[in-house]
């Protein structure tokens, strides 16, 4: 009798038997008393004195809470975080929100109420109860009923509470020990599983990884990344030369522009500003100039380059006489056409843009070489 | 406190529910009996006709899946059809469970114990056949999960003005509770079968599904407690559940479907569709497994008095509805309920109306309300009435709206009928091996219920 | 070592000002707004803009990219190696050109990305089209990227190159020049002077060059006629605009005609009403089948086409005797002795009244009166309305033989050419050569085709793809699509227009004119190579008058800016009619041909789709529901509903049609309004070759007979119908035609609504919710049903716009068609001859959209400049929205049926509109790209959007101009003028919706004395 004894458990027949015993043990202050039952046996918790169980107080708030979280959730996400107009109804449409609220209310009500009653008052699961592996658990499944006394903190008087038991009319007796060592069987069952589990997590881990990875693209699943449309700048098979973008074909005319006719700068020296040399335009002549001809022409149209020193050709010196001195609309048929070294720039620059740096140059053209009836 | 049963007079006292001699052993052996040994050639079958219904629509629900919707006979104007319908109709059938487990508990039917464990397994069974087709019937499956509101990189939440969103969390919070509720039930007799197992892996199984129960006072005191609450929820959700499913019409602006008497009409309609496939699960099973002294005819008459109140409900709910198309004098409306009985697809609703309130009306006969073959053409009759009510309130009102131009006349394909007959195998697989794993009958409420199960007087102590 | 004080501090800057500390200016601002994207301001109170809305879209698809980066394929970028001035990637350049269909010509404005035509709209600078078109030029985009298209030559069936081709065809042409003998060409009716010049070189080296201009569906009727009445085989230009009265003899001027938009423009604009003032012209129609025209009459006859040279004539007694108007000079009224009205009318069992309202209407609007004969007529009825029009004196007024179209060749009719190949049969060809043509398809007597040409040493086939005739011809030549070619065309002689081409050759195809070129130039004539210098040079030549100041350069591009020339016109002078062709006629009209023994006359007519089968292989045009009948990839024979009861058949009875000894099998399709006792059969399908066109429809062309034969008409003849014993589902788009009594579309008469105005009760409900708010624009649209004619134009152009499916004959059955834009059509009144109403419906984009409200995932939610919008890779597919649309305007991918496209196919998608894949919901969007396109134009140049500035692809297309588009926040805009008419309603509004789309309440306009479709 090494092991320490945990209760002294009685057996009778009827329930009838269980209430009377337990009545008739219940002022003999023997140890805690404990009744195990097949099924509910009214009446026994007022022999032993339980206390009402808390368990509706929880619920409800549970179920406040639930309620109080829904609606509070879907006023933030619809109303504040992210607030769309759907159907002209307001923001926050509080009518439409209530059948969910409803159903939230439920969710937290029902699971602390379940859940709750198992967790905190029975305190289950827990598999390593004394009785769970007593010779008594099974009739007492069935169809028997059992009066423990077990022990408090102060020990238990094991023959004392037999005697009580088998006066009070138990058919059986057993006594419960504290169990040794190696625990009932549940537990090794599960520690045995465990690693099997853990297994079993690692694998779901990996599955999930790889499967968000390349479920989402596999056919049919389409997320409309991919659309047959030839968008621009996209390269296309169906091209010869690969080019989804199309040139235009050689002598036709769109709407949006009117081809340039001259082909010597001699025939476009014809050609008149048509802008007025405002500061409208001259600002518009400045940003396009130096967005696009002062890295090589220079900030001063001097011909000294801003960021190319080290540019092989010599850019042309536009203060130079022969410049100055050539009509405006030559100045405009190369920037239209390029000369020497300089590519054209009508891909680049409206024709406005490109009369309007026509003036800027001539304006810094001017201001460099001022007369003196400019500074009177 | 209890009154002594034996000093009411005769009319008042509890009626016996069961026939011949019965301890709580003798029921232990019956019921739980039935989890050990060998099932019957009859089982197998059954499985293997059921397995093979659920392949059948596995397979198909697969080919919808790469092909697109389109296989099915939805079209313009015509958006839903056989996926609601199935819906509609299996959250339908769930809701006798609840009703069965919960009310008639808070209603203190005693003749609930014997059905309450099996309606309640049912409503799991069918919630789950339900929950596929919200699924399978999007565009696109593999977003469908877009519908639950979680924090994401769009930063764009669902859109809780929408009855769709409204059923999402209805229907997963009914699912969610139903489970616990019949899980809860289940756990005191799982005990018992843990006791009981001999198999090595069925009673780690039993173990471990049982949380170490040990039925102490303190415990069932919680329990019962706890049970109660639950009965008293989830009848709030049960009214709740199938009036949001039917929030997804009522909501809306077609004619036919913007009807405020749906949500009480959808809910009786459930509960009415329920009972009747109760009944026929309950009459198989009772010849199955051979428990006609717990479900005895009084069981039978009584879910059959239920089935023909329904009815009736029914049978006010479609005049009413008619009235109020007649008396809101909205032409819209008005075409649709002539559509019903004389359009194109008359013959569905004398179908619905003859089956769900004309042929229950057997029942008002005592003698059919305990014969099998009367209460099955009943049961059946209503299962199918019900199934095609939900096709005239769905296909019909869509198939003739507003503009005449885009009338049209729908017709479902093979893949629509398979699907359907696959939902049918799962639900059945599934009750199948329900009953051979779990018990049946909700042993310990039984128990509780026995003569002299409980004592008679607070034994008086005090001498 | 650097110190820490000598430390280089780096700064970049983007402009020296910037760099020197100067503000920035204005244009550097603007230019800022022009790069990121103008979105619309914010939600009053209301923290995400549009603008974040769509970043984080963009955040999903990245995000989805993420999760697929080991699959999904990316895109390698391509840009011009070097960059085209007129080119910026993304941004559309548009290109005048012509499309000619028969003798018509249409001035269009192609819209081009990066070089690639993706929309086709009318040319703006024409003055007969004004930014109108066609709807099958609309279509006809589809054919250049037709996967069907020759890509390389072909010799007896093998891939050649031109090479191999030339070796082949030089030598055999040589031989024949040498030999003199005759060579057949057979093209398309020639209206381009420049395409004439290159035959008449190639005439001068090959002097057997038989040409033969044919055009199937020219009728010998009126060509007959005119040159009867007035010595010239000319077809006047027809001036709908100047007619009050207009009598159309099965004539569908509105339909499937050639000029129809310039028609419908001229016509809508007599019917267009502002105020309670205005008047409006009236127009009669005496027709056999329900035509477009037909449903858009005042007052419509189902007469017999028979009988209807009889009216005619009938009318002009009526005329002489009752109203006094003179018979042209040397006519006895004896002649018109036999056609006395009471007769007449019996004959037609038309009201007596009406006939007699009708002569006094026509008498009444004297020279303003016109009246149309359709083409299937025959002779008397063409002699008789040119008749009518004489002494009416509306020749020379509406009818403007001035103006007429001059073709440089033909149009010649299928019987000519028959007439050819006999001959040819008789003689031998040293060559037949076919342009363009399908004479294998569509030729009556395809025996006499073959034998005629089979025993040719060279059978040549120049075209687009291996049709009928192809199969027929061992060397077949593939030729460019005409937005790859040049050319001119000559309509009348005062217009001139140009065609350029907007994109490359796509294959290793030639231009037609330059195949024909380059066998004149081996054949040793002196010709430029390039088709495009000769053109060039014969516009230097006959064109441009070198005494302008004007360069010719300058001068011819622009001419090519504008895609037309206009030359000064010949005033209008009135011919004078020879009596001795209205005393034949008279002669002819008096004895109605009969149809021995078999009941039922036939009545061929172009389909307004597939014209005369050359569109059978373009998939939006077989998709387009036909205006009338609403049916879709097919031609069910039409039947008037008492014949039908008579015989005993239904609506899809397969029927066995007999006629001119020839038989064939037909789905039926009861026609309400279908002239008692005959049968119409549209032309133009039941081709044999083409992946789409195969097996669509029935080939009715074996039915069409000579001119000459006892119907008068090639498209008459005497038939029987008799049950086949099957059935065959048409494809129809519509499956309803009445309207339950439910005011969806409504209308009144011109009288009422001059008198009493259109009183309507507003039927807006109550609302809960506060009226949303629109803080910059609201956009809206106003629809003219007045005006609409239903042709069915914005519907191909929203197709082509905004990349809708094509889904087939057996989706559209079970009512999956895909169009954004579709045109419901009603009948009204008893079936016999009922009211037609048609009626544009597209997303009303409701402001209260029960759509949005039931979207579980928020894929469609309202805009704050008031559009319905959808995010299409939000939609999950529930179809929820779809069921609660009342309009029924939201359409969905039931299957996978465009984002399987690939090229060429799919290089007509327009790349500003996401395609849209299975599963996902999809509806009209106002054509949102094009409204986003203005507004960033806009907001570049620092302005406000005017007024009519963004036009959605459907109000460009309407010929009409019956669909207005613009801001309702507006008051000064076209589109609030017009939703505040008294005219103008909102369909449904009774439900609360609060749509954004007007409607104008339709107004007809009966004769007094006739019973008019009262509204």
């Amino acid at each position: 009798m090494s092991e320490r004894a945990f209760a002294v458990l009685g057996l009778f027949d009827s329930a009838q038997a269980l209430v009377d015993a337990a009545v008739r043990l219940a002022p003999r202050r023997l140890g805690r008393l404990e009744a195990y039952t097949p099924y509910p046996v009214h009446g026994i918790d007022d022999v032993l004195g339980a206390r009402r169980s808390p368990l509706a107080g929880m619920t409800l708030v549970a179920g406040a809470l639930g309620a109080v979280t829904a609606m509070v959730f879907e006023w933030w996400t619809s109303a504040v975080d992210y607030p769309v107009v759907t159907g002209g109804k307001a923001p926050f449409s509080w009518q439409a929100f209530v059948p969910i609220m409803f159903e939230v209310t439920v969710l937290f009500a029902t699971f602390t109420a379940g859940l709750g009653m198992l967790h905190l008052l029975a305190r289950l699961p827990f598999f390593g109860h004394p009785i769970l592996s007593s010779k008594a658990m099974a009739s007492i499944t069935r169809d028997r009923f059992a009066l423990a006394v077990e022990a408090e903190a102060g020990g238990l008087d094991v023959e004392a509470a037999k005697a009580a038991l088998a006066g009070a009319g138990a058919r059986e007796i057993e006594v419960l020990t504290v169990p040794a060592e190696r625990g009932p069987f549940p537990l090794r069952f599960l520690s045995r599983s465990a690693l099997g589990i853990a297994a079993a997590c690692v694998a779901a881990g990996y599955a999930t990884y790889w499967g968000v990875k390349l479920i989402p693209v596999l056919p049919p699943m389409v997320h409309m990344l991919e659309q047959p449309r030839l968008d621009a700048q996209e390269a296309n098979a169906f091209f010869p030369d690969g080019h989804g973008m199309r040139p235009p074909v050689p002598g036709t005319v769109d709407r949006e522009h009117v081809p340039y006719p001259f082909r010597t700068q001699e025939e476009a020296a014809a050609l008149v500003n048509p802008l007025p040399r405002t500061a409208e335009v001259l600002r518009l002549g400045r940003k396009a100039y130096e967005n696009h001809c002062a890295v090589c022409h220079g900030a001063l149209v001097n011909g000294v380059p801003t960021l190319t020193p080290a540019y092989g050709a010599k850019p042309a010196n536009l203060q130079s006489r022969a410049i100055r001195e050539v009509a405006d609309g030559q100045i405009y048929h190369v920037i239209v056409r390029g000369k020497n070294a300089m590519p054209s720039y009508a891909a680049d620059l409206t024709e406005e843009e490109r009369w309007a740096i026509v003036h800027y140059v001539r304006v810094l053209e001017r201001a460099q070489n001022a007369k003196d009836e400019d500074l009177r | 406190m209890k009154a002594d049963a034996a000093a009411l007079p005769e009319r008042l006292r509890p009626r016996a529910v069961f026939q011949g001699v019965m301890t709580p052993g003798s029921l232990d052996d019956q019921v739980l009996g039935h989890t050990a040994g060998t099932p019957s050639p009859l089982w197998y079958a059954g499985l293997a006709i059921s397995l093979s219904a659920f392949a059948v629509g596995a397979s198909l629900i697969l080919y919808t899946f790469y092909t697109g919707i389109g296989v099915w006979g939805n079209n313009r104007p015509v958006f839903w059809a056989f996926d609601i319908i199935n819906f509609v109709f299996w959250v339908g059938i769930g809701h006798a469970g609840t009703l069965i487990s919960a009310i008639l508990l808070l209603l203190r039917a005693p003749w609930r114990n014997a059905i309450a464990r099996f309606a309640e397994a049912m409503t799991i069974f069918a919630v789950m056949c339900a929950g596929i087709f919200p699924l399978i019937h999007v565009g696109r499956p593999w977003v469908a999960f877009w519908l639950f509101p979680y924090p994401n990189q769009r930063a764009i939440w669902p859109n809780f003005r929408s009855p769709l969103l409204w059923d999402v969390f209805a229907v997963s919070t009914y699912f969610s509770v139903s489970l616990l509720f019949w899980y809860l039930g289940l756990m005191p007799d799982i005990a018992s079968l843990r006791e009981r197992a001999t198999g090595k892996v069925r009673k780690a199984l039993y173990t471990v599904f049982s949380v170490g129960w040990r039925g102490a006072s303190s415990h069932w005191r919680h329990y019962e407690k706890a049970y109660l609450l639950l009965a008293g929820l989830a009848t709030g959700l049960v009214l709740s559940v199938h009036s949001v499913v039917s929030f997804d019409f009522a909501v809306s602006i077609v004619p036919g479907w913007h009807m405020t008497i749906f949500p009480p009409y959808f809910v009786a309609g459930a509960i009415f569709a329920g009972f009747a496939m109760v009944v026929i699960v309950l009459v198989v099973v009772r010849e199955t497994m051979r428990l006609e002294n717990l479900i005895t005819d009084y069981h039978l008459d009584a879910m059959n008095k239920v089935i023909l109140g329904m009815s009736c409900l029914m049978g006010y709910a479609y005049i009413m509805e008619g009235f109020t198309a007649w008396y809101s004098q909205n032409a819209y409306l008005h075409h649709i309920f002539v559509q019903y009985v004389w359009g194109s697809y008359g013959w569905a609703g004398w179908l619905t109306i003859a089956c769900n309130v004309a042929i229950p009306q057997l029942l008002w006969v005592p003698r059919f309300r305990r014969s099998y073959p009367a209460m099955l053409l009943v049961a059946l009759g209503v299962t199918v009435g019900m199934w095609f009510e939900r096709f005239v309130i769905i296909v019909v009102s869509l198939h003739h709206d507003y503009l005449p131009s885009s009338w049209h006349l729908y017709k479902p394909t093979p893949v629509d009928l398979g699907i359907l007959v696959g939902s049918f195998g799962l639900f059945f697989t599934l009750v199948l091996l329900f009953a051979r794993v779990l018990p049946v009958i909700a042993t310990s409420e039984v128990k509780a219920t026995l003569p002299g199960a409980q004592p008679s007087h607070r034994g008086g102590g005090h001498e | 070592m650097m110190r820490s004080d000598g430390r280089r501090r780096l700064r970049y800057w983007r402009s020296l000002a910037e760099y020197h500390g100067l503000p920035p200016t204005e244009e550097e601002r603007v230019a800022e707004a022009a790069h990121g994207a103008a979105g619309p301001p914010e939600f009053p109170g209301d923290g995400v803009s549009r603008r974040r809305f769509l970043g984080l879209l963009g955040a999903s698809a990245a995000l989805a990219a993420g999760a697929s980066c080991s699959r999904a394929e990316r895109g390698t970028i391509v840009p011009y190696t070097k960059r085209p001035p007129e080119v910026v990637p993304g941004v559309a350049n548009h290109y005048a050109s012509t499309f000619q269909e028969g003798t018509s010509a249409f001035g269009v404005l192609v819209k081009v990305r990066e070089g690639r035509p993706i929309h086709i709209e009318g040319n703006d600078e024409h003055p007969e089209f004004a930014g109108k078109t066609h709807l099958r030029a609309i279509a006809d985009l589809l054919r250049l990227y037709d996967p069907d298209r020759l890509r390389r030559p072909l010799l007896y069936g093998k891939p050649a190159t031109w090479a191999e081709a030339d070796g082949r065809i030089v030598p055999l042409l040589r031989a024949a020049a040498a030999s003199r003998g005759p060579v057949l060409l057979v093209t398309g009716a020639v209206v381009s002077p420049t395409r004439m010049a290159v035959l008449e070189d190639l005439r001068r080296v090959l002097p057997g060059l038989r040409h033969v201009a044919v055009e199937p569906l020219a009728g010998p009727g009126s060509r007959d006629a005119a040159v009867a009445c007035f010595g010239e085989a000319l077809t006047p230009r027809l001036r709908f605009d100047r007619a009050d009265v207009i009598l159309a003899l099965e004539s569908d001027f509105l339909g499937s005609d050639g000029q129809a938009p310039i028609a419908i423009r001229e016509f809508v604009s007599r019917r267009r009403v502002e105020g309670r003032g205005d008047s409006m012209s009236r127009l009669w129609v005496l027709e056999a089948g329900m035509s477009v025209t037909g449903t858009n009459a005042d007052h419509r006859l189902p007469v017999r086409p028979s009988a209807s040279a009889a009216v005619a004539f009938a009318l002009a007694r009526a005329l002489h005797e009752e109203h006094g108007i003179a018979l042209p000079a040397g006519l006895s009224k004896e002649v018109l002795s036999a056609f006395g009205l009471d007769a007449i009318a019996g004959r037609v069992n038309a009201p007596r009244a009406l006939l007699d309202a009708l002569a006094a209407d026509l008498a009444k609007a004297g020279r303003a009166a016109l009246v149309v004969a359709g083409p299937s007529l025959p002779a008397e009825a063409h002699v008789a309305s040119s008749l009518l029009n004489v002494m009416l004196g509306a020749e020379g007024h509406t009818v403007d033989a001035a103006a007429a179209c001059r073709p440089a060749a033909g149009p010649a009719t299928a019987e000519d050419l028959a007439a050819a190949l006999r001959e040819a049969k008789a003689g031998g060809v040293a060559a037949a050569i076919f342009w363009g043509v399908n004479p294998a398809y569509w030729l009556p007597d395809a025996a006499l085709f073959k034998s005629a040409i089979a025993r040719a040493p060279a059978r040549i086939f120049i075209g687009l793809d291996r049709d009928e005739t192809a199969e027929d011809c061992p060397i077949v030549l593939p030729e460019h699509h005409w937005l790859e070619s040049w050319g001119d065309y000559e309509t009348s002689e005062d217009l001139l227009s140009l065609e350029q081409p907007a994109i490359g050759p796509l294959y290793d195809t030639r231009q037609g004119e330059e195949i024909l070129l380059g066998w004149a130039k081996a054949l040793g004539a002196v010709v430029p190579a390039g088709y495009r210098e000769y053109l060039k040079a014969r516009w230097r030549r006959e064109v441009y008058s070198a005494a302008s100041p004007v360069p010719f350069e300058s001068f011819w591009s622009a001419a090519l800016h504008d895609g037309v020339l206009r030359r000064p016109a010949a005033p209008a002078s009135p011919r004078a009619i020879r009596i001795a062709a209205v005393e034949t006629a008279a002669s002819a009209a008096a004895v109605e041909h009969a149809a021995p023994g078999m009941g039922l006359t036939l009545l061929l007519h172009p389909a307004v789709t597939v014209y005369d089968g050359r569109y059978a292989n373009n998939g939006w045009l077989q998709e387009l529901p036909d205006p009338v009948t609403t049916v879709t990839w097919g031609n069910p024979a039409r039947l008037s509903p008492a014949d039908a009861r008579r015989l005993g058949l239904e609506d899809g009875d397969v029927v066995r049609l007999e006629a001119r000894g020839r038989s064939l099998e037909v789905p039926l399709l009861v026609q309400p309004g279908q002239a008692e006792g005959t049968v119409s059969l549209a032309l133009g399908y039941g081709r044999s070759t083409g992946s789409v066109a195969t097996g669509v429809g029935v080939d009715a062309w074996p039915l069409m007979g000579t001119g000459s034969d006892a119907a008068g008409s090639p498209f008459l003849a005497a038939a029987r119908l008799t049950s086949a014993g099957t059935r065959a589902e048409t494809a129809t788009a519509q499956m309803h035609r009445s309207m339950e009594g439910r005011d969806i579309v409504r209308s009144l008469t011109l009288a009422r609504y001059a008198k009493a105005g259109f009183e309507q009760e507003k039927r807006e409900p109550a609302t809960l919710f506060p009226a949303q708010e629109f803080p910059e624009h609201k956009w809206g649209m106003a629809i003219d049903l007045t005006a609409c004619v239903g042709c069915g134009g914005c519907v191909v152009a929203c197709q082509s716009e905004n990349n809708v499916a094509v889904v087939g004959p057996e989706q559209v059955r079970r009512g999956r068609a895909m169009h954004w834009m579709r045109i419901d059509r009603y009948f009204d009144g008893s079936p016999d001859n009922p009211r037609v109403v048609h009626q544009p419906m597209l997303c009303q984009q409701c402001d209260s959209a029960p759509c949005e409200t039931v979207c579980p995932v928020n894929a469609t939610t309202h805009s704050p400049d008031g559009l319905n919008q959808m995010a299409y890779n939000r939609c999950v597919g529930t179809r929820y929205c779809a069921n609660n649309c009342p309009y029924k305007v939201r359409r969905f991918n039931f299957l996978e049926y465009t984002a399987a496209k690939t090229e060429p196919e799919s290089l007509v998608f327009n790349p500003e509109v996401t395609v849209r894949p299975r599963g996902v919901m999809e509806k009209c969007t106002f054509c949102v790209q094009r409204i986003d396109d203005v507004r960033q134009r806009a907001k570049g140049e620092g302005r406000a959007v005017r007024d009519g500035e963004i036009v959605p692809a459907c109000a460009a297309a309407c010929p009409a101009t019956a669909i207005v588009f613009g801001d309702l926040k507006d008051p000064t805009s076209e589109v609030s003028r017009l939703a505040a008419s008294d005219r103008g309603y909102r369909v449904l509004e009774e439900l609360g919706v609060k749509p954004s789309v007007t409607y104008l309440a339709r107004l007809t306009n009966p004769a007094k004395g006739g019973d008019g479709h009262e509204g």
